[in-house]
């Protein structure tokens, strides 16, 4: 009976869940490179991220990711007073040292709009690497740096010419940027951890770069460390700070409680504190989840952090930071108790804190709240919200932007020590492999998958073993991953209908004329290949075309293809959809193929997942083009 | 030339109302705490006898009787005025009814009884052989209570249907000793006090200690790890922590520390069963010394900001009994329902245990010193019976499966098989849990290092400690 009953509820929420699913899939179809939530459903929401202040310090210059704009805000009146177009999907900004120049980046786009900030008007439009993010001047306000997320570099921008000069390597999913108070060194840091050797730990660095030389000189190493956030310097530029994740993604994930799934904390370095030092804001009983903002008070007594999916801002006393920092001499960022040393308030703010400012005298601080369209205007002295500052968005919450805070909040996990979010970072993906407990210690390890354009590629879970999302995000999620009560039916609902809208990103590996490339064209041949080399026939069962068909390039099978490990408990394989499949290393179900190219060459021996064995190191090369362009 | 002096007084007076207004004003909050406190509904029990320990040792606490009695708008009036006894109030999320423990006749059982807050009947929930006390709401009409069995109290969960308490009727607590329920905490666990060490309450030296468990039975903890200040009648405030009573007054759990924070209460004991009003005041249980009695106190310990010294006459009497006990005071009030605890218990007769480290622990070992480790059960004569030993890899991981639903403990030792540390009293796994161990004793404050255990990396297997089949520590380093 119970298992009907839950039948039956799947269905009522298959039902409630279809036309709306249906709509998004017609809006998807019908512009594939738009957002269904905003082509499908009326309100366009502004969703602020990042924030600057102007030079005289009464207006606040605010990226409105979802709507597509800078807004200009009267600090004094506290109203918009004007507004600026930009590009798709805008995401970090920066003032030229003169004033007279704003610099956002458009993470869709591929660009950099420049803003004249006497007129407000776009002046310039500059190219950068894929998925640009965060951005920064040199002091002489020559030289741009522009982290590039998909890519993964940081572009160097002249800005007399508006031409890159050059990409310099940074970490995977490079986003954030701050210059050093001296002007002579850019520090970038990066969301997905460096792809490293299967099951080991996972590591991030800072990058650092001299302004002068432009290179890279040094690459700080943040052990254990996969989701690096902003960076932040005091204004002596002795001490500076990231935010951070630690995932436990090698353990069990058989209970959440005492720190089992992340540790939220932060990376001190600088001469404060020589080399560098992670430090917790967690507590026992209550996570801080997603510190995502962070920045430093002029006179060094406090440093603000968002906590992105706790809905909140964490307030640290700096002088009791560091004496306790140089008190204990073995790492400290597993200890609990440890934040009790330092952290002195929790400031409740709205949904989805992400960007964070002071104003000119340090009594106030700006925090945007991404899914409220406001800013949160904290007494810097009191530790509290005194006014909230409205950017002007839609009034009514739709079942997209309810799912949406769902997706980035930490309530509903045991103690709230996480969200779906702290996975798929940004909708997207860690870049992990994790070890499930249902499965069994050790057993079927998954990497993360990615949530693009999921409609149509059921059914879900590395093994196909959940047939659509409310099985797969419901209560699974519940009882294996938050360990507490989470969704109803509703919450439920409204999620998945957030889940199913996200879209592709633009694949920045077709040609603008959708022809493909001569090596494109070889390895598209080498994928619908029928025949060997030798010109004996393929059988169908292993030709490339046979399992990845179909307008996601899955037939949503599950299918034995060799890959199998012996921890996991079956060799069959849900056949993953391939768009996009650039962007999410690393690869197989276990994420054990660090690039494409190894899927094949370390882990096809007997030709299971394709015939390949036949293949060139160039005609390799040709097929995993091919393969990127998809 | 009037008319400015005119507007001059009209002035002044309108700055003295102002004046008075503000501190009538800066006053009344203080005033409407207190008064609010006591006026708002509650249930309390008075007993002749208290003895709030007397479980330890599976005794009765009210054994010169108790009465649940009812202070509202009316008066005071006896919750179940035709019962024999009363005890143990606990108000539903919704406000609307109440549990209790009851005796109809002197020489029944204590049996829990619900009952409708608006009046009408009380309905017998519980028909147990031997004593069942000390319920609580759980979410999703379930209750957790403690059931006499064998002499001893065990905590059970089960589900309301039709005033009854029915299946699935689900044992929490598998430990040799006494345990009770004292709260349920907003995330869902059910926080109850045992004795410390764990199960030996036959032990002269066991003192009160306050532990967690899921709501399935899964997961059982100490609250906290610095055990030994004799902490009982444990109750979650407002703020999160959990407020309790021990050996020097009042103390708290706070979520930021590893450690009990005291708390500045004015001289005398204190019975613990907190009870927090809307203005954020305490009701506390007090008496200056143990020749007197327990009576219902409202601690209002702030003045706007400023914390009041822990002054007796910060202790303002709110019910006195002159000669009885006023203990476990219950607002009636509705309030957020805690988390529910999805199980996901497996379908398994046995438990797996997972230690990611034994090293990590607040007893320090020498690198490399701990080879094996032992399980032990007890046998029908509750001595310990080792059930096998299981090698400890080099990064002190070991991965078991033992039996479930029964008292175990470790024994960590080392290469020539002399005992490094023996764990002092005993815990349990239920049927299906996998559990897992940051290290031997790390504390709640220590979360796990990011790394694959090399115990997984060997076989993802577990030793078999079921007592099944022999097992020998080789493998091991």
């Amino acid at each position: 009976m119970r298992s009907m009953a839950t039948i039956t509820a799947k269905a009522k929420l298959a039902a409630k869940i279809a036309p709306i699913a249906a709509l998004l899939l017609f809006a998807a179809l019908a512009r594939p490179a738009a957002n269904p939530a905003r082509s499908g459903i009326s309100e366009r929401y502004l969703s602020p991220i990042e924030m600057v202040l102007s030079p005289d310090g009464r207006q606040l210059y605010v990226v409105c990711q979802g709507s597509n704009e800078l807004r200009v805000v009267d600090l004094e009146s506290g109203k918009v007073v004007s507004t600026v177009p930009l590009g798709r999907a805008p995401r970090g900004l920066t003032m030229s040292p003169d004033s007279a120049q704003i610099y956002v980046t458009n993470s869709t786009d591929d660009t950099v709009s420049v803003i004249d900030a006497a007129t407000m008007r776009v002046t310039r439009t500059l190219a950068t690497g894929f998925e640009p993010a965060g951005v920064v001047a040199d002091r002489a306000g020559e030289t741009l740096y522009v982290a590039n997320r998909l890519s993964g570099d940081i572009s160097v921008i002249n800005v007399k010419t508006g031409q890159e000069i050059k990409r310099l390597l940074a970490g995977r999913g490079a986003s954030y940027l701050a210059l050093s108070p001296d002007g002579k060194f850019v520090y970038g840091t990066h969301i997905y951890p460096k792809l490293g050797a299967f099951r080991k730990q996972p590591n991030s660095e800072i990058t650092v770069i001299d302004t002068a030389s432009q290179t890279v000189v040094e690459r700080k190493r943040l052990h254990n460390v996969a989701g690096v956030f902003h960076v932040a310097f005091s204004a002596d530029g002795k001490l500076g700070v990231t935010t951070q994740l630690r995932p436990k993604n090698l353990i069990p994930l058989a209970h959440v409680e005492h720190g089992w799934v992340f540790g939220n904390s932060l990376t001190l370095f600088g001469e404060d504190v020589g080399g560098t030092v992670q430090v917790p804001i967690d507590e026992l009983d209550r996570y801080y989840s997603l510190p995502w903002g962070v920045i430093i008070t002029p006179d060094k007594s406090k440093m603000f952090v968002t906590t992105a999916a706790s809905e909140s801002v964490t307030v640290i006393d700096v002088p009791k930071l560091l004496n306790y920092v140089r008190a204990r001499r073995e790492p400290f960022v597993n200890d609990l108790s440890a934040s009790a040393n330092y952290v002195t308030a929790r400031i409740p703010v709205g949904h989805n804190p992400r960007g964070v400012l002071l104003s000119k005298d340090a009594k106030r601080l700006y925090v945007a709240n991404r899914l409220d369209d406001n800013i949160a205007v904290i007494d810097t002295a009191a530790n509290r919200v005194v006014s909230t500052i409205d950017l002007g968005g839609p009034k009514t919450i739709n079942p997209l932007r309810r799912g949406e805070r769902i997706f980035f909040t930490a309530d509903y996990a045991f103690q709230g020590h996480f969200g779906c979010s702290n996975c798929h970072l940004d909708a997207t993906i860690d870049g992990l492999e994790w070890d499930l407990e249902p499965d069994g210690f050790g057993k079927d390890i998954v990497d993360n998958r990615s949530l693009e354009a999921l409609s149509g590629t059921e059914p879900f879970k590395w093994n196909g073993g959940n047939p659509d999302l409310p099985t797969e995000c419901g209560p699974r999620v519940e009882k294996y991953f938050f360990r507490s009560q989470s969704y109803g039916d509703h919450e439920l609902t409204d999620l998945v209908t957030f889940v199913y809208s996200l879209p592709y990103r633009p694949n920045r590996y077709r040609l603008p004329n959708s022809e493909l490339s001569p090596a494109q064209e070889r390895g598209k041949a080498i994928f619908e290949r029928t025949t060997y080399k030798n010109g004996k026939p393929i059988p169908q069962a292993n030709q490339c075309g046979y399992c990845h068909s179909g307008p996601k390039f899955t037939n949503r099978q599950q299918l034995d293809v060799g890959t199998g490990k012996p921890t996991d408990r079956s060799p069959l394989v849900d056949v993953p959809h391939l768009p996009n499949v650039a962007y999410s290393a690393p690869y197989l179900h276990d994420g054990s193929a660090q690039s494409l190219e190894e899927i094949w060459t370390v882990y096809n021996p007997k030709d299971q997942h394709g015939v390949s064995n036949d293949l060139t190191k160039d005609e390799l090369n040709d097929l995993i083009e091919y393969l990127k362009t998809l | 030339m009037r008319r400015p002096a005119i507007v001059g007084r009209l002035l002044l007076l309108a700055v003295t109302a102002l004046t008075l207004f503000a501190m009538a004003v800066a006053l009344a909050p203080r005033q409407s705490a207190a008064s609010s406190s006591t006026d708002s509904s509650l249930l309390y029990t008075v007993a002749g006898g208290y003895d709030p320990l007397a479980w330890i040792h599976g005794s009765d606490r009210f054994s010169g009787g108790a009465t649940v009695v009812v202070k509202d708008s009316r008066g005071r009036h006896s919750l179940v005025a035709d019962f024999a006894a009363s005890a143990d109030p606990a108000v539903s999320f919704d406000g609307e009814n109440a549990l209790f423990a009851g005796k109809q006749k002197p020489q029944d059982r204590w049996q829990i009884w619900e009952i409708s807050l608006a009046g009408g009947k009380p309905r017998r929930i519980t028909s147990c052989v031997d004593d069942c006390i000390r319920s609580f709401y759980l979410p999703e009409n379930r209750i957790v209570y403690a059931k006499k069995v064998d002499g001893r109290f065990v905590v059970e969960a089960a589900t309301l249907v039709d005033g009854k308490a029915t299946a699935p009727v689900v044992r929490l607590t598998y430990g040799p000793g006494n345990s009770l329920p004292t709260d349920v905490l907003r995330d869902g666990r059910i926080l109850f006090e045992a004795t410390f060490p764990f199960g030996s309450s036959s032990d002269p030296s066991a003192t009160p200690e306050l532990y967690t468990v899921y709501s399935d039975g899964s997961g059982v903890e100490s609250y906290r790890c610095d055990h030994g200040k004799a902490r009982h009648a444990g109750k979650q405030m407002s703020s999160g922590d959990v407020v309790f009573a021990s050996e020097s007054g009042l103390a708290r759990f706070t979520s930021a520390l590893a450690k009990e924070a005291a708390i500045a209460a004015p001289a005398g004991e204190y019975a613990g069963d907190l009870a927090e009003t809307a203005a954020g005041d305490w009701l506390v249980s007090w008496r200056p010394d143990t020749r007197s009695r327990f009576q219902l106190m409202l601690w209002t310990d702030r003045v706007g900001r400023t914390l009041l010294s822990a002054h007796q006459g910060a202790l303002r009497p709110v019910v006195v009994e002159p000669n009885a006990n006023v203990i476990q005071p219950t607002p009636i009030v509705a309030r957020t329902a805690p988390k529910r605890h999805p199980s996901a218990l497996h379908d398994w007769s046995y438990a797996n245990l997972l230690c990611l480290n034994a090293y990590t622990s607040k007893y320090k070992f020498a690198a490399g010193s701990i080879h094996s480790v032992r399980l032990y059960a007890r046998d029908d004569a509750g001595q310990a019976k080792l059930l096998g030993t299981a090698p400890v890899e080099t990064d002190g991981s070991f991965f078991l499966q033992v039996p479930a639903d029964q008292p175990l403990q470790f024994e960590l030792v080392d290469g020539s098989g002399k005992t490094l540390k023996r764990e002092a009293g005993w815990f349990w796994i239920r049927r299906g849990e996998q559990r897992v161990c940051v290290g031997c004793h790390a504390g709640p404050e220590t979360a796990p290092e990011n790394a694959v255990p090399m115990i997984l990396q060997r076989s993802t297997t577990p030793a078999d400690m079921t007592g099944a089949t022999d097992q020998h520590p080789s493998g091991g380093h």
